[in-house]
């Protein structure tokens, strides 16, 4: 969620829609098979409920619209596979402590969160079907011109999915037009995974609250440094447009 | 890689202890004061309240839902009856004609919505007069 409603009894509803391009299959730092291709086109629907500002709930829903990827075939040609449907669940329960001072707010964060596996079996998978349990830690300010935020997150999966350990830092500016508010961000998010994966995203977003029920976000990130742990796609991009309600 | 994004954390630190004064340094007690008098003098059946963390209106929606509840409060003037000014962090309750503001129900309400009311001015003898909200220890 980009903006969680901070009062008692408060509601939030976020649709999201991802398109992610990767260009090539890497392994460790090199480029393995240049030109192998996946695209991922996902729909997120995020809610949140507020009882008061230090505990809320959050749920992230995921449902892959189309997936398609090209593999070896280790006959020198490509193999081209497919997912769609319904992905993994993640619920979480996050508690703020939250500060205000003359001019500033923010807030620290503690976050237990739980993978539920809801994702079916196609031909591969974007959602891995797995249970996990996580953790997030955040620090957030803002004042009336500047945004802050940084956070970081650590999941730990069961099976064969790797533990991911997630940290990310934002920085906005804030600008009012037309007598609403808006923000441009520059996103970084830097993802570590047990198998030796690295990668490091970073890009713009732009972030418009049309009025004070409704706002819109969209966001742009690109590959700046991607080491495969294992045989994987890669050096690409991922935009995110979201309308989101709030009351 | 490890060294960039440690430089980077190091930067974005940089960054937070830059500003990790306690307050917009475009905005101090004399701006607020002056914006007050004037809010005060141009306007009618109003509340004018100082509160602390009022950064953004958006977030700040809260208070307009909690606030523009209360019984002496006119919803038909601003947006539910308060108007936000995130850079002086003043609130503008409209009152109805004739009817005094509560408040401990305006205190309770803004600390519902998230955020911490310190202050209310009035105009007495042509000087502003601040009167300070009994503390209420709030939730989070």
């Amino acid at each position: 969620m980009n903006m969680m409603p901070r009062w008692d009894n408060g509601w939030g509803l976020q649709l999201i829609d991802e398109y992610r391009h990767e260009s090539d299959l890497l392994l460790g730092k090199s480029t393995a098979y240049r030109g192998f291709t996946e695209d991922v086109h996902l729909l997120h629907l995020q809610g949140v409920y507020t009882w008061d500002r230090s505990i809320r709930l959050t749920y992230k829903l995921p449902y892959v619209l189309d997936a398609r990827r090209e593999m070896p075939d280790n006959l020198g040609g490509k193999l081209v596979e497919h997912d769609s449907g319904i992905g993994d669940a993640t619920l979480a329960l996050p508690l703020k402590k939250y500060f205000n001072l003359d001019g500033r707010s923010g807030s620290w964060g503690f976050k237990p969160m739980l993978r539920v596996p809801l994702a079916g079996e196609d031909s591969y998978k974007i959602y891995d079907n797995e249970w996990g349990g996580g953790l997030g830690l955040s620090y957030d300010f803002e004042t009336s011109r500047l945004a802050f935020l940084s956070s970081a997150s650590f999941w730990f999966f069961g099976n064969e999915k790797p533990n991911e350990n997630k940290f990310s830092l934002d920085l906005g500016y804030k600008f009012y037009p037309l007598g609403t508010n808006s923000q441009i961000l520059w996103e970084t998010d830097f993802l570590l995974k047990d198998n030796g994966t690295e990668n490091l995203l970073a890009g713009p977003a732009l972030y418009w609250n049309i009025n004070d029920l409704t706002h819109i976000r969209l966001e742009w990130k690109h590959d700046f440094y991607r080491k495969q742990g294992k045989l994987d796609h890669g050096n690409g991009d991922r935009i995110l447009l979201s309308l989101g309600l709030v009351y | 890689m490890m060294l960039v994004f440690s430089s980077m954390f190091l930067l974005s630190f940089g960054f937070v202890l830059s500003h990790g004064a306690d307050g917009d340094p475009d905005v101090n007690q004399k701006v607020r004061n002056l914006a007050a008098i004037k809010k005060i003098k141009e306007t009618k059946d109003i509340s004018l309240l100082y509160v602390k963390g009022l950064v953004c209106t958006s977030c700040a929606l809260g208070i307009r839902i909690k606030v523009g509840k209360l019984p002496f409060v006119d919803s038909s003037r601003y947006k539910r009856g308060v108007d936000m000014d995130a850079k002086t962090q003043l609130i503008t309750v409209a009152l109805l004609p004739g009817v005094k503001a509560d408040d401990k129900s305006l205190s309770l309400a803004i600390i519902a919505a998230g955020y911490d009311p310190v202050e209310r001015y009035t105009m007495q003898e042509g000087k502003l007069k601040s009167h300070p909200f009994a503390k209420v220890k709030s939730s989070s």
